[in-house]
């Protein structure tokens, strides 16, 4: 009966295999194939001397387009977010010329802070990260990053050129915590083709810009009625609701909650704010089910005179007009429907680990990428995003991209639309989930705003 | 018309029942014909409709552009080795465990039983950045054993052989004790070849589970080179990748799903008979 061992010889053959194959650790050492750490970044430039060669890792998002950017270095030939940080990062590396290497590493976005809050409580952290000001101070507060005013002056970055957006929502006690990348917002993105077509453009051909709340109802109505199509293309599951409330808050002289930690979500501004949101929804002037994609993709289609959306892909939707529906394509500020200018804002900046900050090699370094970073800000803002410094939005290269000048006001008027606090993701979290239930009509506007003060001000308690 | 011709002819009608299968499989079906049809169309051309299930200007570039990012085959073998490795894991535990459980009597059986049990009721995400932790203090971040190890702790499979075990006649261990087996001999030479159905039932369970999990990758590496291929190619995705590159990101569904699909081929016929396992005896 037990002279068959196949069996017994199955049994052993997986238990072996098991323990070889979960036993087969180790971290695989091999350089990132392809990828700007693969540059070569010694031989260091004619004059030098050749210091001893560093290597810092560097976390980001922005995807991965090694397929199309690997070892590209020509910035004129970057279109979008992906292409010019990988070729930014593959350009320092080839041309820095002190033995530098950075080792950059793509994260998916939407799982970005979940990975790097992992490192951090691993104690593994990267030693430079992108972090938005929104996000920068709970990691300023835990420790995790460290002060890079020494760091900035040694590499003769001079603090002083940061806009004071930029400047002030990275200070904290006085020192610098991280370096801005860019300055980023929303925007009023237009298909002219369809304003024209609705007879909303003025004498010159340009559309026209809703500068009250029955206007914009008005032009929404004409569009609809005249073309068939929506007003707006937007996002009702993601962040754009919020960011669309806060810069209309912010235009009515208000904001959402301020560095204090006083609340003023339930307020008069915002419920004027969130009812004319509610109303473009009922009324049909928008697609209550889109999503970031498909958002985008009617208005590229050209299947909406207006999308809401951040200054990140004015350089993609330039590069599309030519393609698809989208033929004509203009962008200025996000409308100005209330009294005063505003807009919500963030920021992308780089911030470097307690540990790499303390590490003078690593820091130099990472000085040295800063240094870069700020001599190139115009080629990151080819994107669409707004440059951090005062030198590049005043330069004339900055000034000769498309549409720039019509939006590069809310480097100054964005100044105290979001404070940046404590939690500062957890807060922006409540107040979308609150306002997202809107256009749907599973909360009214009243009611959604008192949750999410209700919620907002249990965050700031806790 | 003869008679026999006439009930041949009936018989080979299809009934309401199959009509209706036929039917729910076919719905059942539509977004995987969909998937690989957007998966062969030009991304210029999904820009403007992406609606249909015949791809319009058929082209493999999708495919071939991302066997081009240079460590995607890396992401696919790390993927691989994860995957079998836990399963072979899981199935050899949890057969074992189940089995002891089942058919051996020792003491606090009841008592480790209702605690392997508990293990059930414990979300993953309770425990999630303590394990994170731990697991960074022994090193283990970025390794495949760091990857593979938290997934053999599966007592839903253990209840599983449990279950399977428990339904074995008595009858036939005590034919193998009147040969002279012990309880090992018995185990490894009658009761595991019976079981095989419920282990590949198991395996595929854990196969998936393995080769989908997104979440314990994503923290337990930071390293590129040891991403699986879901953390791999969601980093590969930047703004308006769903808008502009639709199929490229279809040509990654399809390629990720192939490895699950052959697993079910090569053993569907195990997985129906592990699902009547308990049936037979």
């Amino acid at each position: 009966m037990f002279t068959s061992r196949t069996s017994g010889r199955l049994f052993v053959g997986l238990l072996i295999s098991a323990m070889v194959v979960t036993a087969c650790g180790g971290t695989a050492s091999s350089p990132i194939a392809g990828s700007a750490s693969a540059a070569p970044t010694s031989g260091a430039s004619a004059g030098s001397a050749a210091p001893a060669s560093v290597t810092f890792t560097l976390q980001r998002f922005f995807g991965t387009c090694q397929e199309d950017y690997g070892t590209e270095t020509d910035l004129t030939k970057a279109i979008g977010e992906c292409a010019v940080i990988t070729v930014l990062i593959n350009k320092f590396n080839a041309e820095n010329g002190k033995g530098i290497t950075l080792d950059a590493r793509a994260v998916d976005f939407d799982h970005y802070y979940d990975q790097l809050n992992a490192s951090f409580a691993a104690s593994d952290p990267p030693d430079v990260f992108i972090v938005h000001r929104s996000a920068l101070p709970d990691y300023v507060d835990g420790g995790g990053v460290g002060a890079i005013d020494d760091l900035l002056a040694a590499a003769g970055v001079d603090a002083n050129d940061f806009v004071p957006f930029a400047k002030d929502g990275l200070t904290y006690d006085g020192k610098l915590y991280a370096q801005p990348l860019d300055l980023h917002t929303i925007l009023w993105h237009m298909n002219n083709d369809v304003f024209k077509q609705a007879g909303l453009v003025d004498s010159s051909g340009n559309p026209i810009v809703p500068k009250s709340p029955q206007e914009l109802l008005d032009q929404a109505a004409k569009v609809k009625t005249s073309t068939g199509l929506d007003y707006i293309a937007n996002e009702t599951d993601g962040l754009m609701i919020y960011r669309w409330l806060t810069a209309w808050v912010a235009q009515q002289g208000s904001s959402l909650y301020d560095q204090t930690g006083k609340v003023t979500i339930d307020t008069p501004e915002a419920l004027a704010a969130l009812n004319l949101i509610k109303d473009i929804y009922d009324k049909g002037y928008a697609d209550k089910n889109a999503t970031y994609d498909t958002a985008n993709q009617a208005f590229l289609q050209g299947k909406a005179a207006v999308v809401v959306n951040g200054t990140w892909p004015v350089n993609d939707y330039i590069n599309q007009a030519s393609k698809g529906g989208l033929t004509n394509y203009s962008v200025v500020s996000f409308a100005q429907v209330f009294q005063e200018p505003g807009s919500w804002a963030d920021e992308h900046t780089f911030a470097v680990s307690a540990r790499a900050a303390q590490d003078p090699a690593k820091a130099a370094a990472i000085g040295a990428w800063f240094e870069f970073l700020h001599a190139n800000s115009v080629a990151w803002a080819t994107t669409g995003h707004l440059p951090p410094f005062k030198s590049a939005l005043a330069s004339s290269e900055f000034n000769a991209l498309p549409f720039r000048s019509n939006f590069s006001s809310t480097a100054d008027i964005a100044a105290n639309a979001v404070a940046p606090v404590k939690h500062g993701t957890q807060l922006i979290t409540a107040i979308d989930e609150a306002v997202n239930a809107v256009p749907n009509g599973l909360l009214d506007p009243a009611s959604a705003l008192k949750q999410a003060q209700k919620d907002v001000e249990a965050i700031f308690a806790n | 018309m003869t008679a026999n011709s006439s009930s041949s002819r009936l018989a080979n009608r299809p009934s309401v029942i199959t009509v209706i299968l036929w039917l729910a499989a076919f719905v059942w079906v539509i977004p995987i014909v969909w998937t690989v049809s957007l998966s062969l169309t030009p991304n210029e051309t999904l820009k403007a409709e992406a609606v249909g299930l015949v791809p319009k200007g058929a082209t493999l570039d999708n495919f071939i552009s991302l066997f081009e990012v240079s460590l995607f085959p890396r992401w696919l073998l790390n993927s691989a080795i994860v995957a079998i490795g836990s399963t072979i894991g899981v199935v050899v535990l949890c057969s074992l465990a189940g089995y002891a459980l089942a058919r051996m009597t020792f003491r606090s059986r009841g008592a480790l039983f209702a605690l392997i049990m508990a293990g059930v009721m414990i979300p993953d995400h309770a425990v999630f950045i303590p394990r994170h932790v731990l697991f960074s203090d022994l090193g283990l971040s970025n390794s495949y054993l760091g990857l593979s190890l938290p997934r053999l702790a599966l007592p839903l499979g253990v209840f599983l052989m449990f279950q399977f075990f428990r339904a074995i006649p008595r009858d036939i261990e005590e034919a193998a004790a009147l040969d002279g087996a012990g309880s090992w001999t018995t185990f490894r030479r009658v009761i595991l070849p019976l079981s095989r159905p419920a282990m590949v039932t198991l395996g595929i369970f854990s196969f998936i589970q393995a080769w989908n999990d997104f979440l314990w990758p994503l923290v337990s590496t930071n390293k590129p080179e040891m991403y699986t291929v879901t953390i791999g190619l969601a980093s590969l995705q930047s703004d308006l990748a769903q808008t502009e590159g639709l199929g490229s990101l279809m040509a990654t569904a399809v390629v990720t799903s192939i490895p699950i699909l052959l697993v079910f081929l090569v053993f569907q016929r195990y997985l129906i008979e592990g699902v009547r396992g308990t049936a037979r005896f």
